[in-house]
């Protein structure tokens, strides 16, 4: 089973990403409700923070294996990152 | 206009309650944001998506703190499911807004059953590392990300049970290893309606700060306090839902 120590590389991205996550998306709704801003346009930056979140986690997460000499799961963890660039394709032309 | 401020207390309620009785927050958030706030579910599904993603993230952050994820079976699990989650997100559009009123009813009435239904004694076991995932498994996990991605869900509703079968691990850790992988079909899945310009990008703010919150808060909630009270009037409104959304697009149909 790959373990994940707590100070490992996984776990350190995941404790960076949850504050930077609600500080980003927690200004915007409170510019919204407090002072009416028109911030749809920062909004998408939201949802590409979110995805570069996610390329992020699935990157780490293949690094993690590598160091883990775990070829299998490395590759599979970049499929995913693949896979996730791949669906912005795919949305956009199908 | 909606206004933000609630649809932020609706992602902090769907975060407080979905992590309190350990459930996604999509089965909270939507029906909240279709019965409460009066918005199309076809638009409120591509929301709940984009909140659920982000949401994966925290989840996933406190199941990582206390090693209760297997990072091997999350990788094969997320693949999977970003392919069942990204055709869901892809169909939702061909499926007639009655059917999906109906279907999630119904996920609504089977998660009260869920809550209801005395819980297995399968507590910590021995460890049997399953690296590989069976077809069938396989079948499954793509069905779920289908059926999330058009509903909205997360799918750990349907998924955790079966991977409870299927690998003898404590529930906890199947939680934690599910609430990691869902994240990346979900992210998948929101990129799709986004680009396909079906997400409601003025509220993916709110929502998602409001589930960002409420989540911690209700994981926090969750370990401390054992109130039947609260779990028996959310479920209460909970079947309340089920009925509100399902009678009216059974009735039209028939």
């Amino acid at each position: 089973m790959a373990k994940i120590q707590t100070g490992s590389s996984v776990h350190k991205l995941h404790r960076l990403l949850w504050p930077i996550l609600t500080a980003y998306f927690l200004m915007l709704t409170l510019a919204e409700i407090m002072f009416d801003w028109p911030l749809a346009r920062f909004a998408t930056g939201g949802v590409i923070l979110l995805c570069l979140a996610t390329l992020a986690r699935a990157l780490v997460m293949a690094t993690h294996f590598h160091q883990a000499k775990n070829k299998r799961l490395s590759i599979l963890s970049l499929a995913l990152a693949l896979l996730i660039i791949l669906a912005a394709l795919i949305g956009q032309f199908a | 206009m909606m206004s933000e401020g609630w649809v932020f207390l609706g992602g902090l309620l769907a975060g407080i309650l979905g992590g309190f009785l350990g459930l996604g927050g999509g089965l909270i958030m939507v029906p909240f944001l279709t019965l409460g706030l009066g918005l199309d579910i076809k638009s409120v599904i591509p929301l709940s998506i984009a909140a659920i993603a982000a949401n994966s993230i925290a989840t996933c952050n406190e199941y990582l703190k206390r090693d209760l994820v297997d990072l091997s079976l999350a990788t094969l699990l997320a693949l999977l499911s970003i392919l069942g989650f990204v055709s869901g997100a892809m169909l939702m559009d061909l499926i007639p807004r009655n059917w999906l009123l109906i279907t999630f009813a119904s996920l609504i009435l089977y998660a009260i059953f869920n809550i209801l239904k005395p819980q297995g004694g399968k507590t910590q076991t021995e460890e049997r590392p399953n690296r590989t995932l069976s077809p069938p498994m396989m079948l499954v996990t793509f069905l779920v990300g289908l059926l999330a991605a058009m509903l909205g869900i997360g799918g750990g509703l349907i998924m955790v049970p079966f991977l409870l079968a299927y690998s003898q691990r404590d529930i906890s850790f199947i939680r934690g290893t599910w609430s990691y992988a869902y994240g990346f079909a979900a992210t998948a899945a929101t990129i799709i309606y986004f680009t396909r310009g079906q997400l409601l990008i003025e509220l993916v703010a709110p929502l998602v700060a409001g589930i960002l919150i409420g989540g911690k808060a209700g994981g926090w909630l969750g370990v401390r306090t054992k109130s039947t009270a609260v779990k028996y009037l959310f479920l209460i409104l909970l079947l309340y839902s089920a009925f509100k959304m399902g009678y009216p697009a059974l009735k039209e149909l028939l």
